[in-house]
């Protein structure tokens, strides 16, 4: 059954003694190879990228490896949250994973975020789709200011249904190619998108928004989750009172159990404020469940889908406790080591990266606070994520046009750059950005426009042997 | 300054014998290249095990095509037969889950468990069409082994060929044709681009500088190493745990053909495989096993001791696995354990020597 496959750590234990070995020895082997004086902050902190959560793996394990720092029992939990994480559901009534759908995109959560890391646009001959689309009505919003739902088709395209119901359609997706001239004469190919949903069910009013989201990666997570919102909105600076051309806004979201609007972090245009409303919103609009947050099934109120009734039910699919165990899963993954941190053109690339304003917003150090809603163990770490959490304006190339809370359509958070390095080992494939038309990491970089405009084009500029260190750079994350 | 001592000395450590990248070799290099290893347990072991899972699903698929065409009590039993022949590749694959059977999402399309129950009655007592293509596009759950384990074997294992539905006897031959295309890419994913493949055993084997995979033989060889604990890992902590602790037969993967015992075998066998560097007759030897017995003579002979005592605990259980939960919980609780000390080994000290490469 690897289909919920557990990948363990296979290297570091919670002891401080063995973490101080590791870090030595560590430290020795990059001795031995080429390096390059790196005079500025300590290169071990940087290395341990998230802190105390920090694994130092470089295998396809590596995304979905529990922060060395749980004690057993919490090992543990993170442990049953791994089966629940990873459990297929199927339809109706079952001893074991019952209530998937009807409408759904996939049977588990490992389905899309493979091995804990990251989805692509959809592959031709693949069974499954790890992309959705979000769907709503311009000029709308529902009674929180958050995007209003499609009649008969909810905020969520499903892609696929239980036997008996129709699917509410299907992605459909082209791309047209286009070249960009960089500094040093080569070419770059960059894949322009065009969305569209086939075979609807039923008619999409013509107006309807649509913004496509590939599944980000969940290494790391609980980390973000508890960066303190002072911290965050300290970065922000709306108004760019600063004159440096990037503002930076925090997104203000409906917290369904609190019942009021927080900070929002999570997803592409930070429209989720835990993890743990993440987590359930995935069940219900990615896999058809219900639970406490989320009591209707993403086909309530749709003649068609009469698998059964819409409405509240006595028993949510997935109980609060299994909840609990997914978003602890994921609020515990580890966050894999930067590797050749001190190699000369690594060094220099982090200059690069530094000098045409990446870490503007890719900010690469934050730290962590304690609270009393999340695991201990995620409190007052150093970490080194490469995102302000926050959203940025990336212009009309990458613009989805669809508001989403305080988000407009021309906006995205930042995405986290931590782990960038291993997407090629542990997910097979480099795609990039949230619909994942980039298949480089300088495709993604020119895509960047807006408040990012600058930089995408300093890059675009540069001599080839400084892009390749700043590339270099950017795979030692 | 104890600290800083213990530091220099690493150091000194490391530079001197185990830095074992491919381009250190020609110059006074003394630490161990893993060429070999990594080229015989890629082309030897996995893709010797990936070859022979296709060729037991072409076998199942003939059989459930001869079954269709006579529903005899031979034929059902000839199918049952290349299901628990199939199902033996299978699992000892699951020692090296890693690479294409999950980035492809084959995985979920070969061995997605549990079955959906409810929507294969469903489908099967209905008029769709129950063409190979028709269930491609169904989700996982109707993919793959565990239906055709369903309609081969019944609730109980009791199931009579006169049994078996036009429609049943349709959904297995168009199942087992879809699992036979699915190891088909699975085997295609990993084979040199000059047999039509994509070549996933020559990044693996390949590994080292401007890999961008494998970046050194250090991680290739980790990736193992994950590989063969996950397999452990899940057999105890899953497998055996879940349907032990809760007592609960929905929670045991072979139920419906009964071949727990069967299966749990070739998880440990897909590990000692990679050990020792063999599958049948494909291979060197040249496995971990060889690297393990340089470093350190008394580790090997200490996991081959459990490696056995775990197989003797699976094939020395009384009756089969589900009577023994019931009857002879104890013995399983034992049969766990050594599963845990060979994962205990793999996770401790043959990592850490493999680690401190």
């Amino acid at each position: 059954m690897p289909s919920r496959l557990a990948f363990r750590s296979i290297i570091i234990r919670p002891r401080l003694g063995l973490m101080l070995l590791l870090l030595l020895g560590l430290l020795a082997v990059v001795a031995c190879s080429k390096e390059a004086a790196d005079t500025a902050a300590p290169a071990a902190d940087e290395t341990a990228a998230g802190g105390a959560f920090t694994v130092n793996d470089a295998t396809s394990a590596a995304y979905g490896l529990p922060a060395p720092v749980l004690s057993a029992a919490a090992r543990q939990r993170h442990e049953a949250g791994d089966e629940t994480f990873g459990q297929r559901f199927v339809t109706g009534d079952a001893p074991l994973g019952g209530g998937l759908g009807p409408l759904f995109i996939n049977a588990n959560c490992t389905a899309c975020h493979v091995r804990d890391g990251r989805g692509t646009a959809p592959v031709p001959g693949a069974n499954a789709v790890q992309m959705l689309f979000r769907l709503s009505l311009p000029g709308l919003t529902d009674a929180h200011g958050g995007p209003a739902p499609v009649p008969g088709f909810g905020d969520q395209l499903q892609n696929r249904a239980t036997f008996g119901t129709e699917p509410e359609g299907q992605l459909s997706i082209r791309y047209v190619e286009q070249l960009r001239q960089l500094g040093g004469g080569e070419i770059c190919q960059l894949r322009q998108p065009t969305y569209a949903v086939e075979s609807p069910y039923q008619p999409l009013p013509a107006e309807v928004l649509l913004s496509p989201r590939v599944a980000p990666p969940v290494f790391g997570l609980g980390l973000l989750e508890a960066v303190a919102e002072a911290d965050v909105l300290a970065l922000a600076d709306e108004n760019d009172a600063n004159g440096d051309g990037i503002s930076g806004r925090p997104n203000y979201v409906w917290d369904i159990a609190a019942q009021q609007k927080r900070l929002g972090r999570f997803g592409w245009k930070a429209n989720q404020p835990s993890l743990r409303q993440q987590n359930a919103a995935a069940y219900n609009g990615d896999m058809g469940l219900t639970t406490s947050l989320f009591s209707l099934e993403p086909a309530a109120g749709q003649t068609q889908a009469g698998n059964q009734p819409p409405g509240t039910i006595a028993r949510p699919d997935v109980a609060d406790a299994d909840l609990a165990l997914t978003t602890f899963y994921v609020q515990t993954l580890a966050v894999p080591a930067r590797r050749n941190a001190k190699q000369a053109q690594v060094v220099a690339g982090k200059a690069l990266f530094a000098q045409v304003k990446c870490g503007a917003c890719h900010m690469p150090r934050l730290r962590t606070s304690a609270a009393a809603e999340l695991p201990a163990e995620t409190a007052n770490q150093t970490i080194f994520p490469y995102t302000d959490l926050l959203l940025h304006d990336l212009g009309p190339g990458l613009a989805d046009n669809r508001p989403d809370f305080k988000a407009n359509g021309q906006e995205w958070r930042t995405p986290p750059l931590w782990g960038l390095g291993l997407s090629e080992t542990v997910n097979g494939h480099s795609t990039l950005l949230h619909d994942g038309r980039a298949r480089t990491l300088t495709e993604a970089i020119l895509w960047h426009g807006g408040e990012a405009e600058a930089s995408a084009r300093a890059v675009q500029q540069m001599s080839s042997a400084d892009r390749a260190a700043l590339l270099t750079f950017l795979k030692s994350l | 300054m104890k600290r800083y001592l213990l530091s220099l000395l690493l150091l000194t450590t490391a530079c001197a014998k185990n830095v074992i990248e491919p381009q250190n070799a020609n110059s006074s290099y003394t630490g161990y290249n893993a060429t070999a290893l990594l080229s015989n347990a890629t082309n030897g072991v996995i893709l010797g095990t990936y070859k022979d899972l296709d060729r037991q699903t072409a076998t199942l698929a003939i059989a459930t095509a001869a079954l269709q065409a006579n529903p005899s009590a031979v034929a059902l039993e000839a199918a049952r037969q290349a299901y628990r022949a199939a199902r033996a590749p299978w699992e000892a694959t699951e020692a090296f889950a890693f690479g294409p059977v999950s980035t492809l999402g084959l995985d979920g399309v070969i061995d997605t468990w549990p079955l959906n129950r409810n929507s294969l009655a469903a489908i099967l007592a209905s008029p769709t069409d129950l063409t190979a293509s028709r269930l491609r596009e169904l989700e996982g759950g109707l993919q793959g082994f565990h239906p055709i384990e369903f309609l081969l074997f019944g609730e109980d294992a009791g199931k009579a060929a006169a049994e078996l539905t036009p429609r049943e006897l349709a959904y297995l031959v168009a199942s087992a044709d879809n699992l036979h295309a699915a190891t088909g890419r699975l085997l295609r994913a990993w084979q040199p681009t000059s047999e039509g493949g994509q070549d996933f055993a020559a990044q693996l084997a390949g590994a080292g500088p401007g890999n961008v995979r494998y970046a050194s033989q250090k991680t290739a060889l980790q990736e193992l190493v994950g590989g063969m604990s996950a397999a452990a890992t899940e057999l105890a902590n899953s497998k055996v745990e879940r349907p032990l602790t809760t007592n609960d037969l929905t929670f045991e993967e072979a139920r419906f053909s009964r071949n727990s015992l069967a299966e749990f075998s070739q998880n440990l066998r897909g590990i000692e495989n990679l050990y020792l560097g063999r599958y049948g007759a494909a291979g060197s030897g040249v496995g971990l096993g060889v690297f393990v017995q340089t470093r350190n003579p008394a580790l090997d002979a200490t996991f081959r001791q459990q490696l056995a005592a775990a197989q003797t605990a699976i094939t020395s259980l009384p009756g089969r696995f589900d009577e023994a939960i019931r009857q002879n919980p104890a013995a399983v609780r034992a049969l766990q354990a050594r599963v845990r000390e060979v994962q205990a080994t793999i996770d401790g000290p043959v990592a850490g020597l493999i680690n401190n490469l």
